[in-house]
């Protein structure tokens, strides 16, 4: 139980140096924090419908429902944003489930692709109500939660993280998280065992965007202008990347992945064009090598270098 | 008003022809090598500035531009048949993340190269046909033809040789088929090549009669995705349906109800067939 | 009357894989489902826990008609299979498959998962003391912590069986729950039935191995070309002309 004692140790000294971060830091590293905070959101709920064995390809959409509800709710009727971003969180939950009542019964791969094409449908639709929403240039002028410091975003971002992080945490080592996975690996078996399969799975979808939701009202009330462009296909391609590259089988893995992936191109600053060749080398790199993703690659090496030194002291051993 | 019909016939059917074309390759390299290729839409795109460097920078003129552009691109599927999909042949899941890397890859390639700029080529063939009142660009009519003549070439193939029958077999049972001695690698890399190499030729065909952009390969992935799905995850034979009530939406929509509508009545049409009809028109279950 | 078919027939296309078929399983019986290679034994079971949806006629469990419902309601109301492909979740251990399993017994509120309340720990910890009641029934303590996946054949027919009794099934319905066991599995297995009959629980068993269902079972139905063509005791049946016609065909009758 060391190596757990270690774990949770480290876990709470990382969450004390979150929360010392803003003395430390610029301005434009307290926004880039605010977006990463944002984007292992995203990621590990996205997470949390995979594990019940669907593979989401539109779960950007999601963050568009919650943003653009939470951000025109504030806008054209003027409730407060405390008010908002939790019924941005509520619209993309129905949103999810509304979805999952004809898409969950779908095998994985009708899934992904009817996953896929509701997210964009969904970014069409800024043009039903263009003077509403914007139409495609995007909508402006958004109320802000704190003004105009950044600080005070900082601190919101980091405790939502958490609490999301913390709420997902704990559905996944439940029952229901328990569930969730069986799901995913034995349709008879479930089934048999009272288990309400398509229900599961739709509920998966339900938590899943809530808190995507919950992360896209945050963001429209952090940068004030939201257009579809951030909410299509390829951000909802790079989430399942991040994912993918970070470690789809672990609960870190996401954050591992969000974090790194997200960060690289403002990282490699003027080579920033270039990022997105590094986050693919990272993937196919995952693919190849550390199929459990980046977050596993501390015990992989571990494993490596065990061998090695195995393999040097008996190199003739079977 | 029968002009009007003619013309906005020939739109379905010119729009309709590059669907299918593009769709094709994507259909044929999952029918054959069960591979989701995600960049198919990305070499579409850069198969257009392919071309239009041939065409313009270079100056080799429109129809020597597009073979070429059909054989590079063919020797780009081959190349990624052999490096990126052959050592995941059994592995569908890494198979695609495969192809999503790619598609990173290619477009951002195209972003660092070419630029948020649009470029274009001039049209196939000058002037324009004027059928009784309807004036369109003849290069319209053009595009539509040579699709149409690659299209037949194409199920002739599929239908007459052996190797196309080998591609058959394949896409029903790879095992059975290596088993009667088909060189399933050799099919798939001639499959592979062929798809990227329509597809390329239809981006350059395109960018003879509209803009050629970057954007173009998100855009295009939709659509044949799309058809392929109308069609029938599976089906090859399909692809011509889905890709005509695809084409004839996209033509057709934006003029006869608003353009607001078009966009999301396409996609909500393929998830209405997803979910009522998952095999589509013509597949069979997966 | 625990289990009651009357008229049940399905039909794949042309072809009546299950003809008018008419069961009445009383409670606490043994009753074993045997016949010919594609009878439709397997058809039957799927169609009584409604895996496949009948053509026509009825299933009545419990005195309620069941035949509409899904199969994860029927198992709610006390219907438990096995299957001949196990289904199982191979990523986890033998021990969290079965207290998976125990999917009915345990809090499954968001609520409670979340905030891990009194009710949630409780039942948590009941359903983990009856996994391992469970697992020490059908004697699989020595690779608990094997996943499931990595289990030789007869071991996971056998974890099957415990997932199954985790419903805590009124009706257990057994589909060749020793196909492919070796002579020590089948002890393993054949103890567990037996101790699960004597528990009160109902048995419905289709098997190959005559000698078996003979033995274990209290009344013996026989089904052949999706018809059944005998019922009765075991004796009886082992000497029905019908029967042996059906297994060794007309030469061997009378």
């Amino acid at each position: 139980m060391k190596r757990d004692r270690i774990r949770g140790l480290s876990v709470i000294g990382l969450i004390v140096l979150l929360f010392l971060g803003p003395l430390f830091l610029e301005n434009y590293y307290i926004h880039l924090a605010v977006l990463v905070f944002i984007y292992v959101m995203l990621t590990s709920s996205l997470r949390t419908i995979y594990i019940s064995g669907q593979m989401s390809l539109g779960h950007a959409a999601f963050m568009a429902i919650g943003a653009y509800t939470s951000a025109m709710l504030a806008k054209h009727l003027g409730w407060t944003p405390w008010c908002t971003m939790p019924l941005g969180g509520i619209a993309a939950s129905i949103g999810g489930v509304l979805i999952g009542f004809p898409f969950s019964r779908l095998r994985a791969i009708y899934f992904s692709m009817a996953s896929l094409f509701f997210g964009i449908m969904v970014t069409t639709l800024v043009g039903l109500a263009p003077e509403l929403t914007g139409h495609y240039t995007g909508l402006q002028r958004i109320p802000l939660l704190f003004g105009f410091p950044k600080v005070p975003y900082y601190y919101f971002f980091l405790i939502v993280t958490l609490l999301t992080l913390l709420i997902l945490y704990r559905i996944e080592h439940s029952r229901i998280g328990m569930t969730f996975k069986s799901v995913s690996q034995s349709h008879l078996a479930a089934s048999s065992r009272g288990i309400n399969e398509a229900g599961i799975r739709i509920l998966a979808l339900g938590v899943g965007t809530f808190f995507a939701g919950i992360a896209g009202a945050g963001y429209a009330h952090y940068a004030g202008f939201i257009a579809p462009a951030t909410f299509g296909v390829m951000p909802s391609i790079f989430l399942v990347v991040y994912l993918l590259a970070g470690g789809k089988g672990s609960f870190a893995g996401p954050i591992v992945g969000a974090t790194i992936l997200y960060l690289l191109p403002f990282i490699m600053r003027e080579f920033q064009g270039y990022a997105p060749f590094f986050q693919a080398g990272l993937l196919i790199a995952v693919i190849f090598v550390i199929p459990e993703g980046m977050v596993s690659l501390p015990r992989q090496t571990v494993s490596w270098i065990r061998r090695l030194r195995e393999h040097r002291r008996q190199p003739y051993a079977s | 008003m029968a002009a009007q019909i003619a013309g906005h016939l020939i739109n379905v059917l010119m729009t309709s022809s590059i669907y299918v074309l593009v769709a094709l390759g994507f259909a044929l390299v999952f029918g054959v090598m069960r591979i989701m290729n995600f960049a198919h839409g990305a070499i579409y795109m850069i198969g257009g500035f392919v071309c239009y460097n041939f065409w313009v920078p270079v100056g080799l003129g429109a129809w020597i531009s597009l073979a070429l552009t059909m054989l590079v691109m063919g020797m780009f599927g081959l190349f990624i048949e052999r490096f990126c999909f052959r050592p995941f042949q059994r592995d569908f899941e890494k198979a695609t993340v495969m192809a999503i890397a790619l598609v990173i890859i290619l477009k951002t390639g195209a972003d660092l190269t070419v630029g948020p700029l649009g470029k274009s080529m001039p049209p196939l063939v000058a002037g324009s046909i004027n059928a009784g009142g309807v004036i369109f660009g003849a290069d319209r009519l053009v595009v539509l033809l040579i699709a149409c003549v690659l299209l037949t070439g194409l199920v002739l193939i599929i239908q007459k040789t052996n190797v196309g029958q080998a591609m058959l077999a394949i896409a029903h049972d790879p095992d059975a088929a290596s088993l009667m001695g088909v060189n399933t690698n050799r099919i798939s890399a001639l499959v592979c090549a062929t798809g990227c190499g329509l597809a390329g030729l239809a981006g350059g065909l395109v960018g003879s009669v509209l803009v050629l952009h970057v954007s173009i390969a998100d855009v295009m992935l939709v659509k044949i995705i799309g058809v392929v799905i109308l069609a029938g995850i599976g089906s090859i034979g399909g692809v011509w349906a889905g890709g005509l009530v695809m084409g004839a939406l996209d033509a057709l929509c934006p003029y006869f109800l608003s353009n607001v509508v078009s966009d999301p009545l396409g996609l909500a049409l393929v998830v209405l067939i997803l979910v009522i009809r998952p095999q589509g028109f013509f597949g069979h279950e997966m | 009357m625990l289990l009651r078919t009357v008229g049940l027939t399905k039909h794949f296309g042309g072809l009546a894989a299950v003809s008018q078929v008419d069961l009445d399983i009383e409670e606490g019986q043994i009753v074993g489902l045997i016949g010919p290679n594609g009878a439709g034994k397997t058809t039957v079971i799927n169609l009584i826990s409604g895996f496949l949806r009948p053509t026509s006629g009825k299933i009545i469990f419990d005195g309620k008609d069941v035949t509409g419902k899904k199969p994860h309601l029927r198992a709610r109301m006390g219907m438990g299979r096995t299957f001949q492909i196990t289904p199982l979740f191979g990523e986890f251990t033998t021990f969290k498959n079965i207290v998976a399993s125990f999917y009915l017994s345990a809090d499954t509120s968001l609520w409670g998962s979340i905030f891990n309340t009194r009710t949630h720990r409780k039942k948590e910890e009941y359903t983990l003391s009856q996994a391992e009641e469970n697992l020490q029934l059908v004697g699989l303590d020595a690779v608990r912590d094997e996943l499931a996946k990595n289990l030789p054949h007869g071991h996971q027919k056998v974890l099957d069986l415990a997932g199954a009794l985790a419903v805590k099934p009124k009706l257990l319905l057994l589909d060749e729950p020793i196909g492919g066991m070796s002579q020590d599995e089948i002890g393993l297995a054949l103890n567990a039935i037996r101790k699960v009959h004597a528990q009160g629980t109902t048995i419905l068993l289709v098997e190959h191995n005559i000698s078996i269902v003979m033995n274990l079972c209290d009344r013996v139905i026989v089904i052949n070309y999706g018809k059944k063509i005998a019922e009765g005791s075991p004796e009886e049946v082992r000497c029905s002309e019908e029967v042996i016609r059906a297994y060794f065909g007309g030469d061997y009758a009378a």
